[in-house]
């Protein structure tokens, strides 16, 4: 037999759920009159506490966990088998010493425009890896990231027009990792950009105090404006890619074999979800 | 939608799409979670980051016995957040001082009204049992139901609702007299 306590923890756990999904408090006494004076405290108190506890991470941390996150589990998935499973570990290790060796070289272009199945294709994602690294600024790592986007894209329709779909799969991860580190250097790069645009409007101008914002000189620099101006770009680039890679990979969707279009339909989505997170830390 | 079954199986062959997928998911709230518990911003987010490779580093470890993988996420957050704390030697950090005002009252009319923030709720949540303050942030941080809590808990959902109910009458308690406490302050102020 349930007795009052029992019967009490039970529909306040009852009423609980319902008003923490949205209903209101009203309906819960309503439906239990005897318990309603001892229930309305408890719940009142439970929705403030709901709202109380409604915290959001920062979308700056969010970026980042996101980014180191996704590095550290494919540096550990690295340790354990190679990124690219086709090619002996050796081979990539050689390839970034090649790339190195002969950066600006004949055999570095020719690899640019190598696709998944040559072998010259871990010197073309090696040489990637190391101009990333070596790009100064945040705006120009996520631009980097950017054009290298259109580069997987490229591989997934040739690689979708093959049939080859254990190779779209190894790309598609690989796009969704860039995606990544795109969305948090652009991210960082509009906050670099916010801090100059607040330095350049400092009180070392030299502006009257009451002026409005100095009108921009040609040939001068005015941070807060050309800051402005460079995320525009950015954003204007990330954009484009945005529309044509989407063309681009409906197009391949509706010409490719059954046996990769499930790998190009996630290629897309991963896509879209990820300019579209980028294109939002820069608004 | 894949089940926790075969999430559990990615998980432990650390298959990253499995964990894109968990980490997405859970990220908020496991986020809340520590918050809730350790007051703290910038150590809450650290913790956060540390829950998920935590998660990975000992996913080989993981079994499928019919839970939610959110449970054991939840639980690598305990640990996370328990350890934590022993190493800071600590359980309150947030001062009387800090804290936002709140309205609390037996008036219906005031009850109404009641605002609070995380950093109040932390404060009175130090004053709980520990049973009763995890109970109270994984159904409301982590956004777990009775059962779930119960089974990351390995108690009874009986136990739970009564645990849950005395936290959540404490709370009540807690944050009026805190309130009291402020309107004495302001009023010996003013005279």
């Amino acid at each position: 037999m349930e007795n009052r306590e029992d019967r009490l923890n039970n529909i306040f756990d009852e009423c609980l759920d319902r008003v923490l999904k949205g209903e209101s408090i009203e309906s819960c006494l309503k439906d239990y009159p005897d318990f309603a004076s001892e229930l309305e405290p408890l719940l009142r108190t439970s929705v403030a506490i709901k709202q109380a506890s409604l915290v959001k991470p920062s979308e700056e941390f969010r970026a980042r966990a996101r980014y180191e996150f996704r590095e550290f589990i494919a540096e550990k998935a690295k340790g354990k088998s190679p990124a690219f499973s086709f090619l002996p570990r050796w081979a990539t290790v050689i390839a970034i010493v090649l790339a190195v060796v002969l950066a600006g070289s004949g055999t570095v272009y020719a690899a640019s425009g190598s696709m998944p199945d040559s072998p010259l294709y871990p010197v073309k994602l090696a040489t990637e890896q190391i101009r990333l690294t070596f790009s100064r600024s945040y705006e120009r790592k996520a631009e980097t990231c950017a054009d290298y986007m259109d580069r997987r894209i490229s591989e997934i329709v040739y690689l979708a027009n093959k049939g080859d779909q254990k190779r779209i799969a190894v790309i598609v991860k690989r796009l969704d990792r860039r995606l990544i580190t795109l969305a948090a250097m652009a991210q960082a790069t509009n906050v670099s950009k916010a801090d100059e645009a607040a330095k350049s409007g400092a009180p070392t101008l030299r502006s009257a105090p009451q002026a409005a914002t100095p009108a921009p000189v040609p040939g001068a620099t005015t941070f807060g404006v050309t800051a402005e101006c460079h995320t525009t770009a950015l954003k204007a680039k990330i954009a484009n890619y945005a529309a044509s890679h989407s063309a681009k990979l409906k197009t391949t969707l509706n010409k490719a074999p059954e046996s990769v279009r499930a790998d190009v339909q996630r290629a897309m989505s991963i896509a879209t979800a990820g300019y579209e997170r980028a294109l939002r830390t820069l608004d | 939608m894949q089940s926790d079954e075969s999430l559990v199986a990615r998980i432990r062959r650390r298959d990253e799409a499995a964990f894109t997928e968990i980490y997405e998911a859970n990220f908020d709230k496991i986020y809340r979670y520590v918050r809730l518990k350790i007051g703290d911003r910038m150590e809450a987010e650290d913790l956060t980051q540390q829950v998920f490779l935590n998660a990975f580093k000992s996913a080989s470890s993981l079994e499928w016995k019919g839970t939610p993988v959110a449970a054991w996420l939840f639980r690598i957050a305990h640990n996370q957040v328990v350890d934590h704390l022993r190493k800071k030697g600590r359980a309150i950090s947030v001062s009387l001082e800090k804290t936002a005002p709140v309205v609390a009252s037996d008036d219906p009319s005031e009850i109404a009204e009641i605002k609070i923030d995380m950093e109040r709720v932390n404060q009175a949540t130090k004053k709980l049992t520990d049973l009763q303050c995890e109970v109270i942030s994984l159904r409301f941080a982590g956004e777990l139901s009775t059962k779930e809590v119960a089974r990351i808990m390995g108690k009874s959902e009986g136990a739970i609702k009564a645990l849950q109910h005395s936290a959540i009458n404490a709370l009540k308690r807690e944050l009026s007299v805190v309130e009291d406490g402020k309107s004495g302050r302001q009023t010996e102020q003013h005279i």
